[in-house]
C-alpha cells in the first residue's frame, strides 16, 4: 500500500469518525449532566435523517434546499426532544437504571414505528448538495469534498461546544450541575431547566448529525440501532460524559474501523467491540472521563 | 407472600385454559376455499423494491389465473410476508404460513441465506418451495432436494458468463472483487475465481472488499479500493447497496479509473433513479436477466405493460420469474390433476414451460429452471432515458455456463 | 400460649400443602394443552416455555441480585450454538448435546462474568453488551465453523422428539425442573445473600461478604439457564442463527422480566408468556407491533414497576385486607 493510499484511508477514517461524533456528542452531554444513558439518542438521529429526506424532497425545486434542511430539520428534532423531556424524561431522573434504560428503549420503538408509518420501509438516498458534490485532489488522488466538509464541521462543532462549556455562563452552569446538583440548586439556578436545555441541545446535535451525514449514508429503518451501538463504543472509549473524550473516541473509532477494513476486512466489525471491552475492563471511565 | 403468588399464578393459568378452550381455533381447512400461496420476500430496507415487485407480479399472475377459471376449479390467493433479509425471520414466517395459514406452496426469496434456511424447512415439512430470486448454486447442488425448485438463473451462470465477457472484452489481469458479505457474495467470489483465470491466464487477486449487508457509509471501502488500484473491479453488489455504492464511489472517480463489472447493474431497477447526464456506471459490463425494454416474446411485452400499469414502475426479473413460477404451478397442478404435493412435483420435473422468456425446461435432476442471460455494456440509447445494457450478447444455450446434471449430483453426494 | 403456637404450626403446615395443591391445579391446564389447541399454537406454547426459562434465569440476576445484564442474548446463543454444532458436526447423542449447551454457556458466563463483576452500574451493563456483540460478531463472521450469517439449519433431532406434542411435554418437563432449581437457589442462603446485595451493596460488603465472588456465581448460574433456553430453542427450531446473539434479541428477555414483574418468582413466567402472546396478537391486526410494545414499555416503567404479577398481587392483598377487616 502506498503512502497516498494510507493517507486516503486515514481521511476516510476521520470522516467516519466525525460523522459519528456529531451524533455521539449529544449522548455524552446527556450522560455527563443528567447521568442517564439515553438509548433513544439514535432515534433522534434517525428522525433528523428522515426529516432531511422529507424536506429535501418537498423543497427540491428551491435552490439550496439541502441547506434549508440543515436549519429546519434539527430544529424539528429539538422540538420533539423538548416535548419528550418534559413529558417523559423528567420522570426518569430519580429512577433506577434499569427503568431508565428500558423507558428510553421504549422510545426507540415508538419513534422507529412512527418513522415507518410516515415514511415507509424503503431505502432513501439524498444527493450530495451543491457546491459540495465535487472532489478535491489530495496527493494525486480524488477525495470527495463533502467528506472533507464533514471532518471540518465535526471539528468546528467540537470547538464550539468546548468554548460554550468553558467560556459562557451557561456552560459554567452546566458543568456546575454535573458536579453538584444540590449546591447549584441552592444557589438559585433552575436545575430542571438546565437539564431540559442540555437534553434539547443534545437532540438538536443528533438531528444535525442526521442531516449532515445523510448524503454519505442512507436513510432507512434500523439506522437508529446501528448508530446507537457506535455511539456507545465512542462514549466508552472517550469517557461517558466527557466532551473531549467523545471527540477523541470518535477519531479512534473511525481510524480503527478504517484500518480494520484495510487489514482484515471480515473482522473489521470486531475490532471496535474489542476496544470497547478492553477500555471497560482496564479503565472503565474511559480516556478522558473521571472515576466515579 | 409465597402462597399469594402461587395463587395469582394459578388463577392466570385457569384463565388461559378457559381462553384456549373457548377462543383458539383448531380445525382443518374447508374444501372449496382458495388455494393459498405463501410469498416471503424482503419488503423493507435497502432491497424492499424486490419484494414489493414480487408481490405485484404475484397479484398479476393470480388475477390472470383466476380469470381463466382458477386451479382445478379453485381460486388462488396469496399471503405475503417480510423476511427482512434475515434467515431467522424468514423461517418463522415460513413456519407460520405452513402450520397456521395452511399454504399449499411457499415462494420467495431474495436472500440466498434465507433461501437456504427455508429450503431446509421445506424439505423437513415436505412443502414445495419455489425460489424465484436467490442465486447461490448450493440451493440446487449440495443442498438441493425434491421439494425445492429454482425458477431463475443462478450465480454460477451469471458470474461464469460475466467472467467470460470481461475476459473477452478487456482481459485485465489485476482484479479486485467487491461483494456483499453474505452467502451470495461468497458464492460470487468463489465462482469468479474458479472461472476467470481460465479465460485470462495470469489473472491475479489484487484484493477483496467485503461489504457487510446494511452498511451505509462505504467511504473506507472505497478508499481501500482506490488504494488497491486494480485494472478491473468485479462487483456483485445489488439493490440499494449498489445504488449507495455507485453514488458514494462516483466522486472518487472509481468508474472512470477502472474497468467495472457490475453483476447486477443490468437489471435497471438497480440503477433506476439515475438519468442521462447524472453520474452513473457508463461503460461497465453488466448482466441483464430481464431486458424489459425490448420484446423478448409477446408474453414478456404483455407482462411489462401490465406491470407498469399496475405499479407505475418498471418490472424486474425477480417479479417476472415469480410470475412464471405461479403459472407453472397452475400448469403442473392441472397436468397432475390434483393438488397432492408429490404429484405436482412429478409433473414439474422435466416439464417444458412456454413462458415470457421463451420455452424453458425445469431440469429434473436438480430442479433448476435456467432462464436466459444477457450481457452488455451499460450506456444510453436515444429511445430509452435510463442507463441500461446495450450492445449485448445473449448466451444461447442457457446451460452452457452452468454445472451439468452429473456435476450437480456429485456435489450433492459429497454432502 | 402453647395451644396458640400449636395452632400456628398447624396453619403453617396447611398453607404449605395448600400451596402445593394450587401448583398442581396450575399445572393441569399445561398438561392438557396439546389436546386443546392445534399445532401452530402448540408451537407458540413451546416458545413461551423456552422464553420462560430464559427470563427466569435472567431474573436471577436482574430481579434478585439487582444487576442489569444488557447482553443475555450472547449466552443464550452460546447454548444454542454448542448444541447445534455438537449435533451437526460430531453427531453426538441428543441428550449430551442438550446438556453441553448450558454447560458451555456457564463456562463462557464464567469468563465474561469474571471481567464484568469488577464493574458496577452502567459500566457493568455496557460491558455485558460489548461481550454479547462480540459473541454475535464471532458467530456472524466465523463462516467455516458457525455457518456465519447463514446459520446452521436442518439440525437432527431424535425421532421420538419430532412430533410437536412430544417436544412440548419435553420442554414442559425441562421448564419445571429449571424453575424448581431456580426456586431452590433463591431460597438458599446464597439466594438470600444476593437479595441482600440488591437491597444494599455497601452494607453487604461491610458485613464481610465477598460480593465479587457472589456476583460471579450468580453470573454463571444465570448463564446456565440462558444456555438451557438456547439449547431447547435450537432443538425446537432445528436451526441456529447469529441473530440469536444480537443485543436486540436480549431486550426481549429483559422486557419479559419487567413486564411480568422483576421482584416476583412468577413474574418472568407470566411476563414471557404475555409478551409472546401479545406479539402474536398485535401482529395479526397491525404491522406496527413495535409501536404498541414501546407504548407498553413506557407505561410499564412509569406506572407499573411491579409488572403484571406485582400489580395483581397488590390488588389481591388490598382485596384480602378488605375482606379480613370486614370478615
Amino acid at each position: 500500500m502506498s503512502i497516498e493510499a494510507l493517507i486516503m484511508q486515514v481521511l476516510s477514517g476521520l470522516s467516519t469518525g466525525m460523522m459519528i461524533f456529531l451524533i455521539a456528542v449529544g449522548l455524552c452531554l446527556i450522560f455527563g449532566t443528567v447521568r442517564v444513558l439515553n438509548m433513544a439518542h439514535g432515534s433522534m438521529y434517525m428522525l433528523g435523517a428522515f426529516l432531511c429526506f422529507w424536506l429535501t424532497s418537498i423543497l427540491s425545486n428551491i435552490a439550496g434546499s439541502f441547506w434549508w434542511t440543515v436549519i429546519l430539520a434539527p430544529l424539528g428534532v429539538a422540538l420533539f426532544g423538548l416535548v419528550l423531556e418534559v413529558v417523559l424524561f423528567r420522570r426518569l431522573y430519580p429512577r433506577e437504571m434499569i427503568y431508565q434504560l428500558i423507558l428510553t428503549f421504549g422510545v426507540i420503538l415508538l419513534v422507529s414505528d412512527t418513522c415507518k408509518l410516515l415514511w415507509g420501509v424503503e431505502f432513501h438516498l439524498v444527493p450530495y448538495p451543491r457546491p459540495l458534490n465535487k472532489a478535491v485532489t489530495i496527493l494525486g488522488a480524488l477525495f470527495p469534498t463533502y467528506n472533507i466538509f464533514l471532518i471540518i464541521i465535526g471539528a468546528l462543532i467540537f470547538v464550539g461546544l468546548w468554548a460554550l462549556m468553558r467560556y459562557t455562563r451557561l456552560g459554567r452552569i452546566i458543568r456546575a450541575v454535573t458536579y453538584n446538583r444540590e449546591m447549584v440548586s441552592a444557589l438559585g439556578v433552575n436545575v430542571p431547566l438546565t437539564y431540559t436545555f442540555v437534553f434539547v441541545l443534545a437532540c438538536w446535535l443528533a438531528g444535525l448529525g442526521g442531516v449532515l451525514t445523510a448524503p454519505v449514508s442512507a436513510i432507512t429503518l434500523g439506522i437508529d440501532a446501528t448508530i446507537l451501538i457506535e455511539c456507545f463504543i465512542i462514549a466508552v472509549i472517550g469517557g461517558l460524559g466527557s466532551l473531549t473524550g467523545a471527540f477523541i473516541g470518535a477519531i479512534i473509532f473511525g481510524l480503527v474501523n478504517s484500518f480494520g477494513i484495510l487489514i482484515a476486512p471480515r473482522l473489521a466489525i470486531c475490532f471496535n467491540f474489542i476496544l470497547m471491552a478492553v477500555v471497560l475492563i482496564i479503565r472503565p471511565w474511559g480516556l478522558m472521563g473521571k472515576p466515579e | 407472600m409465597k402462597g399469594k403468588n402461587i395463587r395469582v399464578f394459578t388463577y392466570l393459568m385457569v384463565c388461559m385454559l378457559v381462553w384456549c378452550v373457548v377462543f383458539v381455533p383448531k380445525g382443518a381447512v374447508a374444501e372449496k376455499e382458495p388455494i393459498k400461496i405463501g410469498v416471503i420476500y424482503v419488503m423493507s430496507g435497502a432491497h424492499a423494491m424486490y419484494g414489493l415487485n414480487a408481490v405485484a407480479a404475484t397479484e398479476i399472475a393470480i388475477d390472470e389465473i383466476n380469470k381463466a377459471g382458477g386451479v382445478l376449479g379453485r381460486k388462488l390467493s396469496y399471503i405475503a410476508r417480510d423476511d427482512k433479509m434475515n434467515p431467522e425471520v424468514g423461517l418463522r414466517e415460513a413456519k407460520d404460513l405452513v402450520l397456521n395459514q395452511k399454504v399449499s406452496l411457499l415462494s420467495g426469496v431474495l436472500s440466498s441465506g434465507v433461501a437456504l434456511a427455508m429450503s431446509a424447512y421445506a424439505k423437513e415439512s415436505k412443502v414445495i418451495f419455489f425460489n424465484s430470486m436467490a442465486h447461490t448454486p448450493k440451493l440446487t447442488n449440495e443442498e438441493g432436494h425434491r421439494y425445492f425448485f429454482r425458477w431463475c438463473t443462478n450465480s454460477t451462470t451469471q458470474h461464469h458468463s460475466g467472467a467470460k465477457a470481461c475476459a473477452k472484452y478487456w482481459g485485465d489481469k489485476k482484479v479486485v472483487t467487491v461483494a456483499p458479505d453474505y452467502e451470495y457474495g461468497k458464492s460470487f467470489h468463489e465462482i469468479w475465481w474458479k472461472h476467470y483465470p481460465r479465460y485470462v491466464p495470469g489473472a491475479v487477486n489484487a484484493g477483496e472488499i467485503w461489504i457487510p449487508l446494511g452498511t451505509k457509509d462505504m467511504t473506507p471501502y472505497i478508499t481501500k479500493l482506490m488504494g488497491l488500484n486494480p485494472q478491473l473491479v468485479a462487483c456483485a453488489l445489488f439493490g440499494g447497496d449498489q445504488i449507495a455504492f455507485a453514488k458514494q464511489a462516483e466522486p472518487f472517480g472509481t468508474y472512470k479509473k477502472f474497468h467495472f463489472y457490475g453483476a447486477s447493474d443490468g437489471d435497471t431497477y438497480t440503477l433506476h433513479p439515475i438519468k442521462r447526464g447524472e453520474p452513473g456506471t457508463e461503460g461497465a459490463i453488466a448482466c441483464s436477466r430481464f431486458p424489459y425494454w425490448m420484446e423478448i416474446t409477446p408474453k414478456s411485452a404483455a407482462f411489462t405493460k401490465k406491470f407498469q400499469e399496475k405499479t407505475g414502475r418498471v418490472p424486474v426479473f425477480d417479479a417476472l420469474c415469480h410470475y412464471i413460477s405461479i403459472h407453472a404451478f397452475k400448469d403442473a397442478a392441472e397436468k397432475a390433476g390434483s393438488l397432492d404435493t408429490e404429484k405436482i412435483i412429478d409433473a414439474l420435473e422435466g416439464g417444458i414451460f412456454d413462458t415470457a422468456l421463451g420455452k424453458i425446461e425445469m431440469r429434473a435432476c436438480d430442479h433448476q429452471f435456467q432462464t436466459p442471460l444477457w450481457i452488455g455494456i451499460m450506456g444510453y440509447t436515444p429511445d430509452f432515458p435510463y442507463i441500461h445494457t446495450t450492445q449485448f450478447e445473449k448466451f444461447e444455450n442457457p446451460y452452457a455456463n452452468y454445472d451439468t446434471c452429473k456435476e450437480a449430483m456429485e456435489l450433492r453426494k459429497k454432502q | 400460649m402453647v395451644i396458640r403456637t400449636q395452632r400456628k404450626e398447624f396453619m403453617k403446615r396447611i398453607r404449605w400443602s395448600s400451596s402445593k395443591i394450587w401448583l398442581l391445579i396450575a399445572l393441569a391446564p399445561l398438561i392438557a394443552l396439546p389436546f386443546l389447541i392445534g399445532e401452530g399454537f402448540l408451537s407458540l406454547a413451546i416458545e413461551m416455555l423456552i422464553m420462560i426459562i430464559a427470563a427466569c434465569g435472567l431474573n436471577l440476576m436482574m430481579g434478585y441480585s439487582g444487576m442489569v445484564n444488557f447482553g443475555p442474548a450472547g449466552l443464550y446463543a452460546v447454548g444454542a450454538y454448542t448444541t447445534a454444532l455438537l449435533l451437526v458436526k460430531t453427531g453426538a447423542p441428543f441428550g449430551f448435546a442438550l446438556i453441553a449447551g448450558p454447560v458451555a454457556a456457564a463456562i463462557v458466563g464464567a469468563i465474561v462474568g469474571w471481567f464484568c463483576v469488577r464493574l458496577t452500574h452502567i459500566y457493568f451493563a455496557l460491558l455485558t453488551l460489548a461481550f454479547s456483540q462480540l459473541i454475535f460478531t464471532i458467530a456472524y463472521e466465523w463462516y467455516s465453523f458457525t455457518g456465519g450469517d447463514n446459520g446452521i439449519v436442518g439440525i437432527p433431532v431424535p425421532d421420538f422428539l419430532a412430533p410437536i406434542d412430544h417436544y412440548y411435554y419435553f420442554t414442559l418437563a425441562i421448564t419445571i425442573v429449571c424453575l424448581g432449581l431456580i426456586w431452590i437457589i433463591i431460597h438458599s442462603p446464597f439466594g438470600k445473600t444476593m437479595q441482600a446485595y440488591r437491597e444494599n451493596p455497601e452494607r453487604t460488603e461491610f458485613i464481610g461478604i465477598d460480593t465479587k465472588r457472589y456476583r460471579l456465581k450468580i453470573f454463571v448460574l444465570h448463564s446456565f439457564f440462558l444456555g438451557v433456553a438456547g439449547s431447547m430453542y435450537c432443538g425446537f427450531n432445528h436451526n441456529v442463527f447469529a441473530n440469536y446473539a444480537h443485543w436486540l434479541k436480549g431486550t426481549d428477555f429483559i422486557i419479559a422480566c419487567l413486564l411480568g414483574g422483576m421482584y416476583n418468582f412468577f413474574g418472568p413466567v407470566v411476563g414471557a408468556a404475555v409478551y409472546i402472546f401479545l406479539e402474536k396478537l398485535v401482529m395479526s391486526y397491525t404491522e406496527y407491533w413495535l409501536f404498541v410494545l414501546g407504548f407498553i414499555i413506557i407505561l410499564l416503567s412509569l406506572f407499573l414497576s411491579g409488572g403484571i404479577v406485582g400489580f395483581i398481587a397488590e390488588k389481591f392483598s388490598t382485596i384480602r385486607v378488605k375482606y379480613d377487616t370486614q370478615g
